[in-house]
């Protein structure tokens, strides 16, 4: 993998989360809101800054769904799929992505989210950081649309 | 007394909002004001959780704020074609001016016919303006606290009423003196802001809305239990949220709100924020203590109670932003002010949260004692399909799913237990009659297979062998027989209250569990 600044820029960010005692679930945080995920290559290095083996940083990271070792592509979209949205047809929502061939585009990923505290207006997504609400069929094609210019 | 100056334009950057659109309402109105040379303030407040209204647009006249709802960038440049910023209105014709105008926000009932409390401010201030927020009665109450014993503090707290916000329900001030009377030099305060639950909002709503309440809140909780260091769990899933705190708790630290000595006493108190990564569990109190820790988010057994051996072994009082936001409202009187709302052991108000398949879906704040139909009916009025309500579940994921005959159950704690249900963080989820409660039930297990933390048998195979018996066979006396293991042998709520989505679905709607209704 290329990283913005290479392999060394993040094995600082590691070493100075460990120096300011920050905990692993910390550094790891810090790593996915950086890169967008955890490069398993980096799992030795990260095992040896904290003292831990790497089956007990494997496992921290795949307790959380966030903590992720694989890169996300450019456009990551998460349909809630929590009981509210489901009030307001949020599987069909879900259906309509498979059933047009929305969930193999090129650089988007497509998957779910429980919730995003948008529950009085669903069905509800999150694209990258950006929320939408009461989110139509229409809307997200269009949503997709964009993403494909 | 108005706050703002006349014309001051007011556009929410609460999450709901600008999900509905608010940011290009926003953009829209600098750009029109700035063509037109008016001469504009833009306010971006918190949401007054009317959320049917959202983008709501409210403009600040000499008579009051006038409000506009579910704006778009259009509607906007036909309110500014009206000129109605270039006049001095004539309220008498207020509500001609545009068909989105609702009249003066104040008197609007939906929100007239609550009880704010906890929400007094929320939608009404800069929610990062310190001023503003003092203006409107913000940090009196951490300054008396300062003032008094820590002890009497507790006092009015117990007196008060108050219950823990996050689900549970435990009177706060049981737990205060427990942390209050452990002597380790280093305490905690943790705030869980993990807001899982499906259906609910009122955690984030506020965060964003009025951050500083929750900052003063538990630097009220720190000085009366003796507890120097504040952590703010949060949920990834908010990020507006954790701008907008992370941006409070600097400008707290700056103004000595944070910090050493703060506000000139000889109290320091100091807030961190944390953000969570994608786990349901990690809102159980013990395996947010665990994740905080740096480790796996596996609940832990108790005893011994995070009040005696929380944070890295430490006492710590652990609270749902609700309930520690409600502080300074539980306070009043010394906590008589509080107390005589509600009925029986349900004390004060909870913001209720009208979710789901609802036509007037938002936040509400209420006494406790009214019936669930009474807040559905006065303010849900009926489904947004317009379809008949045929299910409601409330209480979020572990919380039971109910028919209309049981709406006129009292909203009281202890009402919703004993017909096997509970009001848990507050949140309602409506359904109409295209819901399938076969379909519902399967999901509560689904949800239970992949959120569970995995440390005990009945939450983990259990909820896998429900899923798949519903899924297949649909054998109900096998399902039953899941539940009560899962009941009786987990370790924490997560596998021992999902029966209660299941069963309630059962008992309720039988008629969705023939097997013909089997879906694949
Ligand atoms: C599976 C599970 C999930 C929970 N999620 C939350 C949550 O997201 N937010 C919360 O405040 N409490 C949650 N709780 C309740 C907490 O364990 C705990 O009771 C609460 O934080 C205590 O604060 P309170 O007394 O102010 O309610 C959850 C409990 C369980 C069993
Ligand atoms: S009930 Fe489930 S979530 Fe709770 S401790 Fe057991 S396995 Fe973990
Ligand atoms: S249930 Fe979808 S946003 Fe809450």
């Amino acid at each position: 993998m290329h990283y913005l600044g290479g392999i060394n820029t993040i094995k600082t960010l590691i070493k100075l989360a460990v120096e300011d005692n920050q905990v692993l679930t910390s550094a790891l945080r810090q790593l996915v809101d950086k890169y967008g995920f955890i490069d398993s290559e980096l799992i030795p290095f990260i095992a040896d800054s904290y003292n831990l083996s790497k089956a007990e940083v494997l496992g921290v990271i795949s307790f959380y769904e966030d903590f992720r070792t694989t890169p996300p592509l450019a456009h990551v979209i998460r349909i809630c799929q929590a009981e509210a949205c489901q009030a307001l047809g949020a599987t069909t929502l879900m259906a309509h992505c498979k059933s047009v061939g929305l969930t193999n585009k090129q650089n988007v990923e497509i998957g779910t989210v429980s919730c995003l505290g948008l529950c009085a207006c669903g069905p509800a997504l999150i694209h990258n950081e950006n929320l939408h609400a009461r989110v139509t069929s229409a809307k997200l094609d269009e949503i997709i649309r964009q993403t494909q210019k | 007394m108005n706050l703002y100056e006349t014309y001051t334009v007011f556009i929410p950057g609460d999450s709901a909002a600008v999900a509905l659109g608010a940011n290009l309402v926003a953009e829209a109105l600098l750009q029109e004001a700035n063509k037109r040379c008016i001469d504009i303030r833009l306010i971006r407040n918190g949401s007054r959780g009317m959320i049917w209204a959202e983008p709501l647009l409210e403009i600040q006249t000499s008579a009051g704020r006038l409000a506009f709802a579910c704006t778009n960038p259009e509607i906007l440049v036909e309110l500014l074609d009206t000129g109605i910023f270039e006049r001095e209105l004539d309220m008498s014709v207020a509500e001609r001016i545009h068909p989105s105008c609702l009249g003066f926000t104040e008197d609007i009932p939906w929100l007239k016919n609550q009880n704010r409390q906890t929400f007094s401010r929320c939608g009404i201030i800069n929610p990062l303006c310190l001023d503003d927020y003092q203006t409107l009665g913000g940090l009196s109450s951490l300054k008396n606290a300062l003032e008094q014993q820590p002890n009497d503090i507790i006092d009015a707290i117990a007196a008060s009423g108050l219950r823990g916000r996050g689900g549970a329900a435990f009177p706060a001030g049981i737990k205060w003196k427990t942390v209050a009377e452990c002597s380790s030099p280093c305490k905690y305060i943790v705030c869980n802001a993990d807001e899982g639950d499906s259906g609910t909002y009122a955690d984030r709503l506020i965060m964003e809305g009025d951050p500083f309440l929750l900052i003063e809140s538990m630097a009220i909780a720190g000085y009366a239990t003796g507890a120097n260091k504040g952590y703010i769990y949060l949920r990834s899933e908010y990020p507006l949220a954790r701008q907008i705190l992370d941006q409070a708790i600097r400008i707290a630290q700056q103004k000595n709100l944070l910090g050493d000595s703060i506000l000139g006493s000889e109290f320091n108190f100091d807030i961190q924020l944390f953000v969570g990564a994608g786990a349901y569990i990690c809102g159980e109190e013990t395996s947010l203590l665990q994740s905080l820790e740096g480790k796996r988010g596996e609940v832990r057994s108790k005893p011994p109670l995070p009040a005696q051996e929380g944070l890295f072994g430490q006492p710590t009082l652990i609270h749902n932003v609700i309930s520690l936001c409600s502080v300074p409202a539980a306070l009043v009187s010394s906590g008589q002010h509080y107390a005589a709302l509600g009925i029986n052991r349900s004390l004060g108000t909870l913001p209720f949260q009208l979710s789901g398949n609802i036509k007037y879906a938002g936040l509400v704040e209420l006494a406790f004692g009214h019936s669930l139909r009474y807040l559905l009916d006065q303010f849900g009025q009926g489904t947004l399909s317009g379809k008949p309500l045929r299910a409601v579940q409330i209480g979020g994921p572990l919380g039971a799913y109910l028919p209309d005959r049981m709406l006129d159950t009292n909203l009281d704690y202890e009402e919703f237990i004993a017909i096997g249900a509970g009001i848990g963080h507050g949140g309602i989820v409506v359904f109409d009659d295209t819901v399938n409660l076969q379909v519902q039930a399967r999901y509560a297990f689904q949800f239970c297979v992949e959120e569970s933390c995995g440390k005990c048998t009945p939450c983990r195979i259990g909820a896998k062998r429900g899923l798949d018996n519903l899924s297949t066979s649909n054998d109900l006396v096998l399902v039953e027989a899941l539940c009560e293991v899962m009941e009786s042998g987990s370790l924490c709520a997560m596998g021992g209250m999902t029966p209660i989505p299941v069963r309630s679905a059962i008992h309720y709607f039988p008629e969705d569990f023939t097997p013909t209704e089997l879906v694949s």
